[in-house]
């Protein structure tokens, strides 16, 4: 394996003295009366007037402490399942965008609950995709219970891990009902892990105080909780990369203290998405070259702490499929991967996360592929120096017939494309991969052409249909 | 029995495929079954497998010598009898005078012999007169002339022209390749074709018989 090392080991040591400092001294701000009253009963000290949190420094270790190392996130088939002390970089989709440009017409749209379904479809079928985040948000569905039935439409169609946004504490009871109805007991749902809840920060220095008081209640279910801070270098964070990481640490840091010490051994993810404003636009930036090294610095930080990173990489500002999204959605990837992250989102995805694109969902496969075979690196040792074999083979013969190489051929030493193209000129001149684009498109549509996989029998079917129905009388007005 | 030769010839397992013959003609299955029932499907699968993608170059050129070790068991057993197999053609091939670009040539001969044809592979730097002598001598069906530099690409006219002069050049067709080498070059110089790559090559020089 490739090891990328972006920060020496004093800026990380630096890093974490100085997010100790700033949650003792400045702490964080949370404007919800139910956290603000429970940090001061555990510990922290609280100013309810200005809502802000402060974390004794001897609390954030203890709060280090008693987060789990390691941990299964579990798909609905459980043969899925992410096992999150291996070393390699498990890949899930990016979320969650608003847009699509339909398949067939190629019309730039609002994403609809069908084009959930697509992309649930495709991710489930694709193998390269581990664990899956929705992608475009089903603006047809009502609004109050959106979230919890495009989770259900989810689940319905992949049997691979599930992460997602829970907005409001009162969703809650609902997300553990459809979990329940899935699953059949509230003692499975604890143990099988089949949902993970994203935790976002509002940087500077803040949380969202329904989402948080969501993921608070959502640790009574031991679902794992991946905290994710998105701070923006030159906007939400200061200008230098190594303080919008500081920045990104001290968020991460203020969560999981407060879940720790809400319920001690709650799962937590330290997740990362920083990015940088561009500074002629004034836009949020994601495909930079500075958030590829500000997610490699995060995972660092992860690997720090022992916890498990996320890094939101393989992403693009680029509008369509093309030069612009091969580029970035390399640089904001590949160095958190070599820097060891656990887990990777962001394909499929472009206009900086808001546009999905099926076609670049397919070709995000061969981006991995490469930056993956990249990780890999070189095997080393006397089983892959074959001097012997050089020597007997001697000057002008060959080794393409050769035993050994027929021996190796699928081992992963080479890794074997499957979009790109590498035929002499007048064979490309007429082979489908000339256009990546269509040949991209044509895989898409001929894996939502097969008939359509689901995860549901009947009668959890039915149940499903239960929650959603009164989720639906609760919530909506 | 046929069906575990079968499979050490897709796999490409060359000793074991002979050992297999072996035992086979001991017990008493004819020569002509074991070819045709286990040496040919086998290797004609793995053309399938390779054509589809699922197969690797290294893969097909195993099939095809373990074919070929197989045959050398059983060819001198099927001489003469009906239905006796023969190799899809004789194929000269060769890299051009002056020229020591290997490899390239290496895999299309390979993957000629690997799809059923006699294959005499003259090396590199192989001089025009090299060339005539050994046509003249094999009667071959087919001569490959390989160039990898632009300096070198006018032999391959030469041996065209030389193929004339000698009165062999209807007798048999002429491929030309090499990274330089265009299918205009091709016609130019009065080539019979031009394949950019091995698989080209094999299915060029199929579609010459059929």
């Amino acid at each position: 394996m490739l090891h990328l090392d972006v920060l020496p080991e004093e800026d990380k040591k630096l890093l974490h003295e100085k997010t100790l400092e700033l949650l003792e001294k400045t702490g964080i701000v949370v404007k919800s009366g139910r956290i603000l009253g429970l940090m001061a009963e555990l510990g922290c000290s609280v100013d309810h007037e200005h809502s802000v949190i402060k974390f004794p420094k001897l609390l954030v270790e203890k709060a280090i402490a008693t987060a789990p190392k390691s941990f299964i996130l579990g798909g609905l088939n459980p043969e899925k399942n992410i096992d999150l002390g291996e070393d390699r970089t498990y890949l899930a989709t990016d979320g969650q965008g608003c847009f699509v440009v339909d398949l067939k017409t190629g019309e730039r749209r609002n994403s609809l609950m069908g084009d959930l379904i697509d992309s649930v479809v495709l991710a489930d079928a694709l193998e390269y995709i581990d664990f899956y985040w929705p992608m475009v948000t089903a603006t047809d569905a009502k609004d109050e219970i959106r979230t919890l039935s495009e989770l259900a439409t989810c689940y319905r169609y992949t049997g691979k891990h599930i992460q997602t946004d829970v907005f409001y504490p009162e969703q809650v009871p609902f997300f553990i009902g459809l979990l329940e109805a899935i699953l059949g007991s509230k003692e499975e749902v604890k143990a099988r892990k089949i949902l993970s809840a994203v935790c976002c920060s509002v940087s500077p220095l803040s949380y969202d105080p329904e989402m948080l008081e969501a993921c608070l209640d959502l640790t009574e279910y031991e679902v794992p909780i991946e905290v994710l801070p998105m701070p923006i270098s030159g906007a939400t964070a200061p200008f230098s990369l190594l303080s919008t990481v500081l920045m990104n640490n001290v968020e991460v840091l203020a969560a999981l203290t407060m879940l720790q010490l809400h319920k001690p051994g709650t799962p937590v993810i330290y997740g990362s998405a920083p990015g940088i404003l561009d500074m002629k636009t004034g836009l949020f930036a994601v495909g930079s070259v500075e958030g590829g090294l500000q997610n490699a610095a995060c995972s660092e930080m992860a690997r720090y702490y022992g916890l498990p990173g996320l890094a939101c990489g393989l992403s693009s500002d680029a509008k369509e499929p093309g030069i612009q999204a091969a580029m970035e959605k390399v640089s904001s990837a590949l160095p958190a991967m070599l820097a060891g992250t656990r887990l990777l989102c962001g394909v499929g995805l472009l206009e900086t996360a808001q546009c999905f694109h099926y076609e670049q969902l397919i070709i995000d496969e061969e981006i991995f592929g490469f930056m993956n075979r990249m990780k890999t690196g070189i095997r080393g040792g006397k089983d892959y120096v074959f001097a012997d074999l050089i020597s007997q083979i001697g000057a002008g013969g060959e080794y393409i017939s050769h035993k050994s190489t027929l021996k190796q051929l699928r081992g992963g030493e080479h890794y074997v494309p499957s979009l790109i193209s590498r035929e002499a000129f007048d064979k490309w001149q007429e082979s489908p991969k000339k256009d990546i684009r269509r040949f991209a498109r044509e895989k898409a549509e001929k894996i939502l052409q097969a008939p359509r996989k689901e995860y549901f029998s009947e009668e959890v079917l039915k149940e499903v249909g239960k929650v959603l129905a009164s989720a639906e009388k609760a919530l909506c007005s | 029995m046929l069906e575990e030769i079968r499979k050490a010839i897709l796999e490409g397992e060359e000793e074991l495929a002979e050992a297999l013959v072996n035992k086979a003609l001991e017990e008493g299955i004819p020569a002509l079954e074991i070819l045709n029932k286990a040496c040919i499907p086998g290797v004609e699968k793995a053309g399938a497998l390779f054509e589809q993608g699922d197969y690797f170059l290294p893969e097909l050129i195993a099939a095809g010598q373990a074919t070929k070790a197989a045959m050398n068991l059983l060819m001198p057993r099927v001489k003469g009898q009906e239905g006796e197999w023969k190799s899809i053609a004789a194929f000269v091939i060769g890299t051009v005078e002056g020229d020591v670009h290997d490899i390239g040539k290496t895999i299309v001969a390979s993957m000629l012999s690997a799809s059923g044809f006699d294959v005499i592979d003259l090396g590199i730097d192989v001089p025009t007169d090299k060339f005539l002598e050994v046509i003249k001598d094999r009667k071959p069906e087919f001569v490959g002339l390989s160039a990898l530099l632009t300096s070198t690409m006018p032999k391959q006219k030469a041996v065209i022209e030389a193929l004339k002069a000698a009165g062999l050049r209807d007798k048999l067709k002429v491929i030309v390749g090499g990274a330089p080498v265009t299918e205009g070059w091709a016609q130019k110089i009065g080539a019979d074709g031009y394949a950019a790559d091995a698989v080209a090559a094999v299915k060029m020089a199929k579609s010459f018989i059929s």
